[in-house]
């Protein structure tokens, strides 16, 4: 009973499909997050994992199944952040502008959303860049913009679609530190989608492992080690074999 | 659009052109109201100012006006294609027939309805702005990324809001480049509008003067009218800038 009250964010099996029915994409997914953990999801590509993040924050209506908030059945849009995962900067405001636009749906008070995204600009090393357009930015800052965005949405959950991916090798190693020091910070719930096995290994407090469309969960894997964790260590290689035999368990069926 | 622009190379060729006709003029001996030398047409220019000066009003308040009412009417129904489609698709045949129907050919009839005034050359100005207007805000309303919509939703906005703060700006580039066309369209609408059928404005003073044999006082009329095509042009280009600095700032990188 303990346990379940520390859980903020659970999908009890979840079913999905496109053009009722006609495409399945969910078949029963469950998953628990808890609050202030970080819980990856892997999968192959085209699995679902996207849609999943999509039901979660009441984007799509799954066809069976329930999103729980805080132990409460409920429609989630609204009350869960969601990052998708292409540029979803507006181009013609600035950075700080970007940081502005949840205060603005929500109808805060603009004066102290402006104040605590300047301070979390400066706080992640981002207030040279408060004024410049996303067009002037480079992929790893604009990515960066966006998280803090998504932080700023005062939202528990955060759901993160594949933030890393589109960076170069360098860049990506560079935001994962970052990102994981701006959460161990900002103390958030994280659910974060990648293809990247070494990402979900070093980042995450649980590693979901989703097979081939139509999505079921294969596996979860705790990852007890301490942050910050070395990609190469022993131990964080032998938990990166585990989430690919894993993997590939399930693309044998 | 100014980038391409070389100043001291046009206004070389611009001078080498005037050179030209005026000496071939001169030496061919061709009659002033065949064709009037660069030299006399500049200098009717000069001398009637005045005329052309409140001819060139008339013509101007009919662009202008025509431009407003075909721009909110394209505007209008760019609304109505993106939000009520299956209302869109019924107009859309009717729309484009109105659009390929020469608007010329029915702007006896329009002075037949509204008279001598002003109001057909204004009706003109608008049924021939409105077409590209309605075409490129469309395209603006569609440019918006479904994750952009996605986003908006999950921070709690309603059409409305997603309208507001990302629809509309994304539509902006759109609506000028429609502008920049319709400016240049309303004046050759409104000219036109003059022949048929007008007691003042540059195109009636045209006619006026061509049945004096007055030719240079028709080219100064012409100069007058690309003087007025270039001013509506430079300020739809000027607006542009003052709205999209983002546009220019953003190519920085």
């Amino acid at each position: 009973m303990l346990e379940k009250t520390k859980t903020v964010l659970s999908l009890q099996r979840i079913h999905f499909s496109y053009r009722g029915g006609a495409i399945p994409v969910l078949a029963g997914v469950d998953l628990e997050v808890a609050r202030g953990g970080w819980v990856t999801l892997v999968g192959p590509s085209g699995c679902g994992k996207t849609t999943l993040l999509k039901v979660a924050c009441g984007l799509l209506r799954p066809a069976r199944g329930r999103v729980l908030l805080a132990g409460e059945p409920v429609d989630p849009r609204g009350k869960v952040a969601y990052m998708p995962q292409h540029d979803t900067l507006l181009p013609w405001r600035t950075a700080l502008g970007n940081l502005l636009l949840p205060a603005e749906v929500e109808g805060r008070p603009r004066k102290l959303a402006r104040r605590e995204a300047l301070s979390l600009l400066s706080r992640f090393g981002l207030d040279a860049f408060a004024n410049s357009y996303p067009g002037q930015l480079s992929g790893g800052m604009r990515q960066r913009v966006a998280l803090i965005r998504t932080f700023l949405t005062e939202r528990e959950v955060l759901l993160l679609d594949e933030p890393l991916s589109a960076l170069d090798a360098l860049t990506r190693a560079e935001l994962r530190d970052w990102l994981r020091g701006i959460w161990e910070e900002l103390g958030r719930t994280v659910v974060l989608v990648t293809h990247d096995v070494e990402e979900a290994v070093v980042l995450s407090d649980e590693v979901c492992v989703l097979s081939s469309r139509p999505a079921r969960v294969l596996g979860r894997l705790a990852i007890p080690l301490p942050r910050p964790r070395d990609p190469t260590s022993s131990e964080t290689s032998r938990l990166r074999g585990e989430v690919l035999a894993c993997l590939r368990g399930g693309s044998h069926d | 659009m100014t980038k391409g622009w070389n100043l001291r190379g046009s206004a070389i060729s611009l001078a080498l052109l005037a050179l030209l006709w005026e000496v071939g003029v001169r030496v061919g001996g061709v009659p002033p109201y065949i064709l009037p030398a660069p030299s006399r047409i500049f200098n009717t220019f000069l001398a009637e100012l005045p005329l052309l000066f409140s001819h060139a009003g008339t013509t101007m308040a009919e662009v202008v006006l025509g431009l407003f009412l075909g721009s909110a009417g394209g505007m209008g129904v760019a609304l109505t294609l993106f939000y009520l489609p299956s209302v869109g698709r019924a107009l859309y045949p009717l729309i484009l027939g109105l659009q390929v129907t020469p608007v010329f050919a029915i702007a006896p009839l329009l002075v037949l309805w509204l008279g001598y005034g002003i109001w057909p050359k204004v009706a003109v100005a608008a049924l021939i702005s409105f077409f590209p207007i309605a075409v490129n805000v469309t395209d603006g309303l569609r440019s918006v990324g479904e994750e952009m919509v996605d986003l908006l939703r999950t921070l709690g906005a309603r059409e409305g809001k997603t309208f507001r703060l990302v629809r509309l700006p994304a539509s902006l580039p759109f609506l000028f480049s429609g502008l920049k066309v319709a400016s240049t369209l309303s004046l050759v609408g409104a000219t036109i509008g003059e022949w048929i059928g007008a007691q003042h404005g540059l195109g009636y003073l045209m006619l006026h003067a061509n049945a004096l044999l007055r030719v240079d006082l028709v080219f100064a009329a012409i100069l007058t009218l690309t003087l007025l095509g270039l001013a509506l042009f430079g300020g739809v280009a000027l607006l542009e800038r003052r709205f999209l600095r983002w546009r220019k700032e953003g190519k920085n990188s």
